[in-house]
């Protein structure tokens, strides 16, 4: 349509938002022009049409973190950190000493076989919790490290995964025994993310033998119908109050300071058969490095 | 309660503040992630992930707009999962459940019933065909209503910006649904 007609001035006729002089122009030039008077009653009736679809309604439950709700330092803060010690000078210097000093030290740690103590990771700890300053245990997500393992344990049979395309390697894994559970019994729920350890100051390249790090992410458990009594999964406690461990061959391989990535859920006694229990674990974006997608892994239990 | 209230309750660690908000705020968030995605699953998808995202990061939340700052993640959200997720074919009239999202008016006989849904799926396919940029902002103010200031928030970007976005977003729905048989006309009513 030749610039002389009036279809740039459409939507804001639409929306009543011409000037007085621009609403005078269009009136007129819509009176004695054919084109656009059709063209803009079809444009209003289509902006009319897709206001008139109606509103929808979100499905399914929103999955919330058990924890409470806790302000944390954005990673935004850290890359200002980090771009500070990057600049030219002093400060330079002081920083690649300090971060040779990390760098020595966290290698020294991972090297410890999975097996040793004192090599839990603090991931959780730096990229979630840092900056609270008031030394409470403020998980806002209930991230937390965990030994590196790639594959749930033997008896897992429900398994599901998910991968991030720009990260290769990394992985989030979410697992149950079985498809299906008794009203009133107790699950156990895999569910770790596992990446590799990025080199310092090159957060996209890995170490020629790459070191995971591995996270036990947020798992939440919501049910199609509303059911008494229904609480949230608990991280690596049973019912005895004990730490739940995998059945794995290899023996106590999540022990020491680390998070066992089994949770525990009770399925409500009262739950009726049949019910769909959705199970998710939950990643948050910007983790275990700024940039990162979130991820999200879902599997179903039904009651038997 | 407002929002700067439970916002306030949810940054001193109130779950059920948040949990307010969330419901205060999910369904408005679903209709635009389900008009901006077309498919029931991923729309879910962003509304989890924006609230999770919000729950998360309540200091960011200082001072501004909680419904700007909600929509602004969910248009973020959006466009991940319209990077991320491989196009795959919808049924636009149910939802995970299989409740008919989009029912018509019971006020109409079947003829006109039948006739509004597919003026609807109509509406529906034609928006789904307007480029990603466009389309935000023409979700935001003929779905949600947004003001030009709110949108301008949501998208970051100038206000007249908006204005120029909405306007060539309107034109290509427009033009889209000239093709189509059931809009070949002026519309009557509502679809």
């Amino acid at each position: 349509m030749p610039p002389r007609h009036a279809e740039d001035l459409f939507s804001s006729a639409y929306d009543d938002t011409l000037s007085y002089a621009q609403q005078q122009w269009f009136s007129k030039h819509l009176r004695e022009c054919a084109e656009c008077r059709q063209a803009f009653e079809h444009f209003h009736s289509s902006v009319d049409a897709l206001r008139a679809l109606p509103s929808a309604h979100m499905p399914i439950p929103v999955h919330l973190p058990s924890s409470p709700p806790v302000a944390v330092e954005h990673p935004l803060a850290r890359l200002r950190l980090r771009r500070f010690l990057l600049r030219p000078g002093l400060a330079t210097g002081v920083a690649f000493a300090a971060a040779a000093v990390i760098l020595a030290v966290t290698l020294t740690h991972q090297s410890v076989p999975l097996n040793g103590t004192g090599a839990s990771k603090s991931v959780a700890g730096t990229a979630l919790h840092a900056g609270n300053g008031n030394g409470a245990a403020a998980s806002n997500c209930p991230l937390s490290a965990s030994r590196a393992s790639e594959a749930p344990p033997q008896g897992f049979g429900q398994r599901r995964t998910a991968t991030e395309a720009g990260r290769p390697g990394q992985q989030l894994v979410l697992a149950t025994v079985s498809a299906q559970a008794a009203a009133g019994s107790q699950v156990q729920i895999y569910a770790l993310l596992t990446a590799p350890q990025p080199v310092a100051e090159a957060p996209s390249a890995t170490l020629g033998l790459t070191p995971l790090t591995a996270d036990v992410p947020c798992v939440a458990v919501a049910s199609t119908s509303r059911i008494a009594g229904f609480t949230q999964p608990t991280l690596g406690r049973s019912q005895a109050g004990a730490v739940a461990q995998p059945q794995s061959a290899t023996g106590n391989k999540f022990a020491g300071s680390s998070s066992s990535p089994i949770y525990t859920f009770d399925v409500p006694a009262g739950a009726a058969m049949g019910t769909v229990l959705r199970i998710t674990a939950t990643v948050p974006a910007d983790y275990p490095q700024p940039g990162d997608p979130s991820m999200t892994v879902e599997l179903t239990l039904t009651v038997t | 309660m407002d929002d700067e209230a439970l916002l306030e309750r949810s940054r001193r660690g109130d779950r059920d503040a948040f949990a307010a908000l969330v419901n205060r705020y999910q369904d408005e968030l679903y209709t635009m992630a389900l008009r901006m995605l077309a498919n029931p699953a991923d729309a879910a998808d962003v509304v989890q992930e924006t609230f999770l995202r919000a729950y998360t990061r309540l200091p960011e939340l200082h001072g501004k707009s909680v419904r700007g700052w909600l929509y602004r993640v969910a248009i973020n959200c959006s466009h991940d999962v319209q990077r991320r997720v491989a196009r795959r074919p919808a049924d636009p009239l149910e939802d995970e459940t299989g409740k008919i999202v989009d029912l018509p008016d019971p006020a109409l006989g079947p003829e006109a019933s039948a006739l509004q849904r597919e003026r609807a799926a109509a509406v529906r396919d034609a928006l789904i065909r307007v480029p990603l940029v466009f389309r935000a902002a023409l979700v935001l103010r003929d779905v949600n209503e947004l003001s030009y200031e709110e949108i301008s928030e949501a998208l970051r970007i100038p206000v007249g910006t908006v204005r120029s976005r909405l306007n060539r977003g309107r034109t290509m729905l427009s033009a889209s649904l000239r093709a189509s048989a059931l809009f070949a006309t002026p519309l009557e009513g509502n679809v």
